[in-house]
């Protein structure tokens, strides 16, 4: 198993650009298992998940990491991913910040996200 | 105003020379009031209306073709208005330094510098704008009307000269905005709509005298240039309520209209107000949910789970838990976090993980709101990072920033209770507010299935004192909670939960305005906790409390709980809630968010 950190980085890098890029091909990151609460919404299941994720009101998006950190968790192998950063929507000058807790559980050699946490924190 | 450079000719300067030419003023006095101009305040706004007014010393003004025939003559009306001209003048040289300066501190200074006659003359003037404002107002509404003010008659016949009219100033604008400032109830709604105004500068007194004015219309103006509206752009302690602007009909507007670049319009005007929401009636964000229409769709959604339970330590329930864990653990936790960190040795799993990680970028609005440098919150430039970057036996733990050194990333990452309370002693003491200020916290939290065992994942938000510069922080916390078992030391001590990881990232301050409070909220079915439901709403006699429950024993659940917390939150009333929510999917922050954006439209009705 690769070390935590590495994969959390790779996570984040790999999510981000697919989200940023388009947001359908995340779809393959969650499990019908999988659990997306954003902004207090709770969106169960992958097609659920990519529904919402999709539905955002915005056409284009961009996210900066500010922060990133990872600690293992509980469930063998899976790790917690803690992030913050800047979500620059159709291109405004004005950055929203956001703050989004992911744990991926280990599946098959890689991983899938079980258990995503998203919150605007302060609005542009 | 003085302090303000303003491309306007000075009022103060034609009315010398007008007085000097009538005879009125001898040349010392002349002298005295540009003395008085250029005094710190004054500055090149001063000095350039100076040479202005000079280049054009026989600028014709209007009022001198109007004979005010209620007045002894027509010498007399033109002394009127000149007065009135001064008289601003003196206000700005009366109450400089004292910007909240009363009516009856203007008339007096007024009448210190001048002869008794002069003195009469101007309370008569300030009477007559006076009663022009009363008669343009109407108290219920929080509205004074100044539209078309050249076109008044009350306005022709007393021979008053009316912003924006020919030979006008920001002056007479000044004096009825500082009138409107002394009205009751604070006016809230201001039109000065076709007053053929070309640029801001006419009405630069505005923000000063009415700061917390919420809508305003300059439609049918003659605003051209950004540069014009710059005057009264919202700043701290300035317009920074203002939620409704209307530009339509001026230039500005249709300029940008015929050019299809409306998008770049709205950018533009909502950067000069940032608190904006609708703009020539238009929501400036383009999501809506279709007001009035009838309700036609009863299909409810499968099941609108919210998770989010906003941090009122109130009994809940989650499914097969005991809901009041959270709040438990919250009121225990952090007060310990703040005084006795030691003493959460074993609130966490011998396992533990802990780490840390500083967000040190200032968001830009924050900074813009002066959360960081202002006068207001003196001590957040006290705060300093270093003791979050470099303490905490490791320093901060970002990813992002450490490429690859894998010996701090080791370092970083604490583990087992006993590592993890060392690390936490060694970073700065704290004041977390949990029980005072919930509405300042957040909360997503929820049941996890880690195989046979049960866990908790709880995601806080919120904010802190950091000891000892006093500042404010924002922060956000990840727990990873498992039910303490028997016999071991977390339940010995008392702790129902015990934490298997704690990941907190602390950050500059930002306010907790991203979040507004809802009572606390675990899943969808299940009704409020009876302590969290009547209180919070909206203040309201006893009937119309009746009604709303009436209407609410209606809808069935698990709607009727997202309908009363739309209802709490908005004051929309049943009927209108429904019908925000069913816009919105029933996604109830989206709903708040969309009523947000269009509640300046919504007509009384809408309201509980």
């Amino acid at each position: 198993m690769a070390d935590i950190n590495t994969v959390a980085t790779q996570f984040t890098d790999f999510y981000y650009t697919s989200f940023d890029r388009d947001r359908a091909s995340l779809g393959p990151l969650y499990r019908p298992e999988s659990m997306l609460t954003f902004e207090g919404t709770q969106h169960q299941g992958t097609s659920s998940i990519v529904e919402k994720l999709q539905s955002l009101p915005f056409q284009s998006v961009q996210h900066k990491v500010t922060t990133l950190d990872a600690q293992p968790s509980t469930n063998a192998g899976a790790i917690i991913v803690s992030v913050t950063g800047l979500l620059v929507v159709d291109g405004s000058e004005n950055p929203l910040q956001f703050s989004q807790v992911f744990q991926l559980v280990p599946t098959g050699g890689t991983y899938f996200i079980f258990n995503d946490i998203f919150r605007l924190n302060y609005g542009a | 105003m003085l302090s303000s450079p303003s491309p306007a000719p000075s009022g103060r300067s034609i009315a010398a020379n007008a007085l000097r030419k009538a005879g009125l003023m001898d040349r010392d006095r002349d002298e005295r009031m540009r003395d008085a101009s250029d005094k710190p305040g004054g500055r090149k706004g001063a000095q350039k209306s100076t040479q202005r007014a000079r280049a054009h010393p026989h600028r014709p003004r209007a009022i001198d073709a109007i004979t005010g025939k209620d007045l002894p003559g027509a010498s007399n009306a033109s002394r009127v208005s000149m007065l009135a001209s001064r008289l601003a003048a003196g206000d700005s040289i009366a109450i400089r330094g004292a910007s909240k300066g009363t009516l009856g501190r203007l008339r007096r200074n007024a009448v210190s510098g001048s002869t008794s006659a002069d003195a009469a003359t101007e309370s008569k003037v300030i009477s007559l704008w006076k009663e022009f404002v009363h008669r343009r107002w109407n108290p219920e509404a929080k509205f004074l009307n100044l539209e078309r003010m050249a076109e008044d008659d009350y306005i022709r016949r007393n021979a008053l000269v009316a912003p924006g009219a020919p030979g006008s100033t920001n002056k007479e604008a000044s004096v009825i905005f500082k009138i409107a400032s002394k009205l009751t109830p604070e006016v809230e709604t201001m039109s000065l709509a076709h007053n053929n105004i070309t640029s801001a500068s006419t009405i630069i007194g505005l923000p000063r005298y009415l700061p917390k004015l919420v809508n305003l219309s300059l439609e049918g103006n003659k605003l051209r240039m950004w540069k014009d509206l710059d005057y009264i752009a919202g700043r701290r302690g300035r317009l920074e309520n203002l939620r409704e602007l209307v530009l339509t009909g001026n230039p500005i507007r249709e300029v940008e209209y015929q050019n299809n670049r409306v998008d770049q319009y709205k950018s533009e005007v909502a950067r000069r107000f940032p608190s904006l929401e609708i703009l020539d009636s238009e929501a400036i964000a383009k999501i809506a949910f279709d007001v009035p229409q009838a309700s036609t769709s009863t299909a409810l959604p499968a099941q609108p789970a919210a998770t989010t339970f906003p941090c009122e330590m109130g009994p809940s329930f989650l499914t097969g838990v005991d809901g009041s864990i959270i709040s438990n653990f919250f009121m225990r936790f952090f007060p310990l976090f703040d005084n006795q960190r030691s003493a959460l040795v074993d609130a966490y799993h011998p396992d533990a993980t802990f780490s840390f990680s500083a967000n040190t970028a200032i968001p830009a609005r924050a900074r813009i709101e002066g959360y960081h440098h202002s006068k207001e919150m003196p001590n957040q430039r006290k705060l300093e990072w270093s003791p979050w970057l470099l303490g905490g036996h490791g320093g901060s733990r970002n990813l992002n920033r450490m490429g690859g050194g894998v010996e701090k990333m080791a370092k970083t990452l604490h583990i087992g209770n006993q590592e993890v309370v060392k690390a936490m002693s060694d970073l700065p003491k704290t004041r977390h507010d949990v029980a005072g200020a919930p509405e300042k916290f957040c909360v997503d939290a929820f049941p996890v299935t880690h195989g046979d065992s049960m866990h908790l994942f709880v995601t806080v938000h919120g904010q802190f004192v950091e000891e000892p510069a006093e500042g404010i922080r924002s922060f956000d916390r990840s727990f990873m909670l498992a039910p303490a078992p028997e016999g071991s030391r977390a339940k010995q001590s008392g702790w129902d939960v015990m934490i298997l990881s704690d990941e907190l990232v602390v950050r500059a301050y930002s306010s907790h305005e991203a979040w507004r409070p809802g009572p606390m909220r675990v899943q969808a079915g299940e009704p409020f906790p009876p302590s969290a439901s009547p209180a919070q709403l909206p203040p309201a006699n006893a009937q119309a409390q009746a009604l709303l429950q009436e209407a609410l024993s209606s809808i069935p659940e698990p709607q009727r709980s997202l309908v009363m917390q739309i209802c709490q939150r908005t004051g929309l009333n049943v009927a209108f809630a429904v019908q925000c929510l069913e816009g919105n999917g029933w996604d109830l922050e989206r709903a708040v968010a969309n009523f947000e954006q269009v509640k300046g439209t919504l007509s009384r009705d809408a309201f509980l």
